[in-house]
């Protein structure tokens, strides 16, 4: 496998992993909508430019209340764009597959 | 990648919210409750959710644990008991005064719509991690 190919590998599964957070997140300001004294918690990404999937969890101090409907909604688009990353990474492992090996149906 | 600790969290705040039904239910059930004069009758009860930490955090150790919700029945205190009169009823004090649980129906209900609400999203949640781990799965399949 080529220096590129794991590159782009490597990408697509930092941002999986990414992805994979941002649903624990919002699986937990799901979850805990009637904990007394929950801060709602978010993503930041201020080194995931430089550094792939080196987003954080810390607390959402906006104070803007987010209805149920919002949070579903952010879930179900993250779910999406999961997909979307786990469908291209098993296509590109297939594109490498099938130029590892030519013979092959 | 931890499926699991998003299923976990998921599965607390479903026992949340049936806390919360369970709670209304029991207030809507008793809402026409009496009790003999000077004797204690029914108290409404609140779930009162807190976030602990979760299992798996504290058996790891963990630094900044993920915090769980978690609720407990609560009887409700201060709440002034409703009183009817009804002269003839067995329980009426001497004034022909019956007490009855200081159960708001309106709010009981409000409580249940919106706890079932939240119980789905919790269920949607947990459909939508076992996609992701479905998923992931799914990678070098194609």
């Amino acid at each position: 496998m080529s220096l590129a190919a794991a590159s782009v590998i490597e990408q697509i599964s930092a941002a999986m992993s990414v992805s994979n957070l941002q649903h624990q997140v919002n699986v937990s300001n799901i979850a805990n909508r009637d904990t007394l004294g929950y801060q709602r918690m978010r993503l930041q990404f201020e080194h995931a430019m430089s550094e792939p999937g080196a987003a954080t969890v810390v607390a959402d101090r906006s104070n803007v209340p987010a209805s149920l409907e919002q949070d579903l909604v952010a879930m179900s688009t993250n779910l999406m764009q999961y997909q979307t990353m786990a469908r291209a990474l098993g296509r590109y492992l297939a594109i490498v597959a099938a130029i590892a090996n030519p013979n092959r149906g | 990648m931890d499926y699991f600790k998003a299923i976990e969290i998921s599965a607390a705040g479903m026992a949340v919210q049936q806390a919360r039904m369970e709670a209304a239910t029991l207030n809507l059930a008793n809402m026409n409750t009496t009790a003999a004069p000077g004797t204690p009758g029914y108290r409404p009860v609140t779930a009162v959710i807190h976030a602990v930490p979760s299992f798996s955090a504290r058996l790891n150790g963990e630094s900044q644990p993920m915090m769980l919700p978690q609720a407990a029945l609560v009887p409700q205190t201060g709440a002034v008991p409703r009183t009817v009169y009804e002269p003839g009823h067995p329980n009426a004090d001497a004034a022909g005064m019956v007490s009855y649980p200081a159960v708001d129906h309106t709010q009981e209900m409000f409580t249940v719509m919106t706890a079932l609400r939240a119980y789905e999203a919790n269920v949607a949640a947990i459909q939508a991690t076992k996609m992701l781990a479905a998923k992931a799965l799914e990678i070098g399949n194609q």
